[in-house]
């Protein structure tokens, strides 16, 4: 038993700041405000150091000749560019989106949407999908795929793919998640089924998020260079644009260029880097503003 | 009117007003128990909501009014681990009897919530639209869109205020506005009935009247059942008011006595009515 609660003895309120306890209150308030803001500013000071380093180091070389040009043939000559790199990236990564965008919503929907065994079991290999090492999965692919048909970029496509499908099921889950209980059963009750309700209200109210998550993969997959060496393994010499051969990409080409030692072929590495994250940032400005359009005219 | 055959459920090119005089849209409860897990949230309820009429559902927080609610057009079968025994007769067929698709039921029986619930993708016409755009698809072709989003708003006293802004985001408008754009919205499907869910408690006064006035003119040509916590407007509203009741947290609720409203409140039949009403209770 504990004693009942009892008004305080009148006395006027001390509204001066003289009290010790609101002092200390006070002080800690103060500390924790300066020690998240520090914090805070280490983070962003990396974030903007990585960001201003390749900027410098990369737009030494950039220029417009890096994207029409192919390296050339001794990595210690300066010029070229990295046009077969980029077309391959774009390619390779394009064909992996268009595989794991649709299975990975899917599987998102069975799990938050159809809440059941298949969804916990879905959610649970999804988990251990993205602790997969993506070396691993570049193996995997090489011993199912490349030893039967050969390094080719659409091997390094399914293997991108097998990448990115655990964190574009994991995306889209956690904004599924977000769309209020309420706009579902606005729909249902207006007599609209539950598959239409997720089409045509839950995926539309989620949309912006799922596209942070897909580009989220997107980037990961463009910067993902072990399970290419695997799969696609790297074609430095001319433009290949035919995903059933070898195909280079920006991550092969930075790779083999920044192990070479030549300050000739780390200049492109560098400028490659750049076009690297250039090119996540315009990709992911662009499937916003599509996202938004959509979003408007819909009708 | 068949709630299993979606293909004759071809609607003309406005909510039409269902005839005077018609019976369409009664419903009967008898015997009705809803459980979530197994837990009953009420027991044993009857109750006969009529055309023409608006039935207010008073009570406690806990007495499970907004679940019997939910349980006239099936939504409370969404819920998982959600079961109902008993009976509730739309026009003579029970809802929960096999072969019927509370999908079917929901497009006969519309809902409006507590807090307006506007599409947020979808713009103010799209949103009034979304019953008939997202339905069966024989309505889906046969209905006139434009004609039937002016009717709905007009119904729902909200085309005046917002025919120069169709297009703009549902969200866009006031809280009140909003409330009655779902009020459109549940209208353009043509349902016979109208469940209204505390439609004013996220509202501020001046809007509450207008949803009000809207109640008493919607009562015309539908059933309207509303839930509310507020028994001045339970009054102001409503023919028949059915009061519920519960005795602890985690009892089930139980139906006391269902009244004309006047005389629920001049000379309510029950103690527990009595001590709810004037405030002893609750």
């Amino acid at each position: 038993m504990t004693a009942p609660l009892t008004p305080r003895a009148p006395q006027a309120p001390r509204l001066d700041g003289g009290d010790a306890g609101l002092t200390r209150r006070h002080a800690r308030d103060r500390a924790m405000t300066v020690l998240l803001a520090t914090v805070m500013a280490i983070t962003l000071a990396v974030l903007a150091w990585v960001l201003v380093y390749v900027a410098a180091q990369g737009l030494k070389y950039l220029g417009p000749a890096f994207f029409t040009q192919t390296p050339p043939g001794n990595p210690a000559q300066v010029g070229g560019g990295y046009a077969n790199g980029i077309i391959g990236s774009l390619i390779i990564v394009g064909i992996a989106t268009v595989i794991s965008v649709p299975v990975g919503i899917a599987a998102a929907i069975a799990i938050i949407e159809y809440p059941g065994r298949l969804g916990a079991a879905t959610s649970f290999v999804t988990d251990v999908l993205v602790g997969v090492p993506s070396i691993v999965t570049g193996a995997f692919v090489y011993a199912l795929w490349v030893t039967r048909f050969g390094y080719s970029g659409l091997a390094g496509s399914i293997a991108l793919a097998i990448i990115m499908l655990p964190l574009v099921i994991r995306g889209t889950a956690e904004m599924l998640r977000l769309v209020p209980v309420a706009l579902r059963e606005a729909s249902s009750a207006l007599g609209v089924t539950r598959a239409r309700t997720i089409v045509s209200v839950v995926l539309p109210a989620a949309r912006a998020g799922i596209t942070t998550g897909v580009m989220l993969a997107v980037a990961r997959a463009m910067g993902e260079t072990a399970p290419l060496l695997l799969t696609t393994l790297g074609n430095s010499l001319f433009i290949q644009a035919n995903p059933t051969q070898r195909m280079s990409t920006l991550s092969l080409q930075i790779f083999g260029d920044a192990i070479t030692g030549f300050q000739s072929a780390q200049a492109r590495a560098w400028a490659g880097a750049l076009t690297l994250i250039l090119i996540v940032l315009i990709l992911y400005i662009a499937a916003r503003l599509t996202g938004r359009r959509l979003t408007l005219t819909r009708s | 009117m068949s709630l299993t055959d979606p293909a004759s459920q071809v609607p003309s090119a406005s909510p039409q007003p269902a005839p005077q005089g018609t019976t369409a849209g009664r419903i009967e409860v008898s015997g009705l128990t809803a459980s979530y897990r197994r837990r009953p949230a009420f027991t044993g309820v009857a109750i006969t909501m009529e055309p023409g009429k608006v039935t207010a559902l008073i009570g406690p927080s806990g007495c499970g009014k907004s679940t019997l609610l939910r349980c006239i057009n099936g939504l409370h079968m969404t819920v998982p681990g959600a079961s109902v025994t008993g009976t509730v007769l739309l026009d003579g067929t029970d809802i929960y009897s096999p072969g019927v698709d509370l999908v079917q039921v929901r497009r006969h029986v519309g809902m409006v919530f507590q807090r307006p619930n506007p599409f947020p993708t979808m713009s103010i016409a799209q949103n009034v639209a979304a019953g008939l755009r997202l339905g069966p698809r024989q309505q889906r072709r046969a209905a006139r869109l434009d004609e039937v989003i002016e009717r709905s708003l007009n119904q729902a006293g909200l085309w005046e205020e917002v025919k120069d802004r169709l297009d703009k985001p549902g969200g866009s408008l006031s809280g009140g506005q909003q409330q009655r754009l779902c009020i459109a919205r549940s209208l353009a499907v043509q349902p016979q009935v109208l469940l209204m869910d505390e439609p004013c408690s996220a509202l501020d006064p001046v809007s509450t009247l207008v949803i009000e006035g809207l109640i008493t003119e919607l009562k015309k040509t539908y059933t309207v059942v509303i839930v509310t916590h507020n028994m001045q407007q339970a009054e102001r509203v409503s023919d028949v008011t059915a009061f519920m009741t519960v005795n602890g947290p985690g009892e089930p609720g139980q139906l006391v006595e269902v009244a004309s409203t006047r005389e629920l409140f001049s000379q309510p039949a029950e103690k527990a009515t009595v001590d709810y009403i004037t405030g002893k209770v609750g």
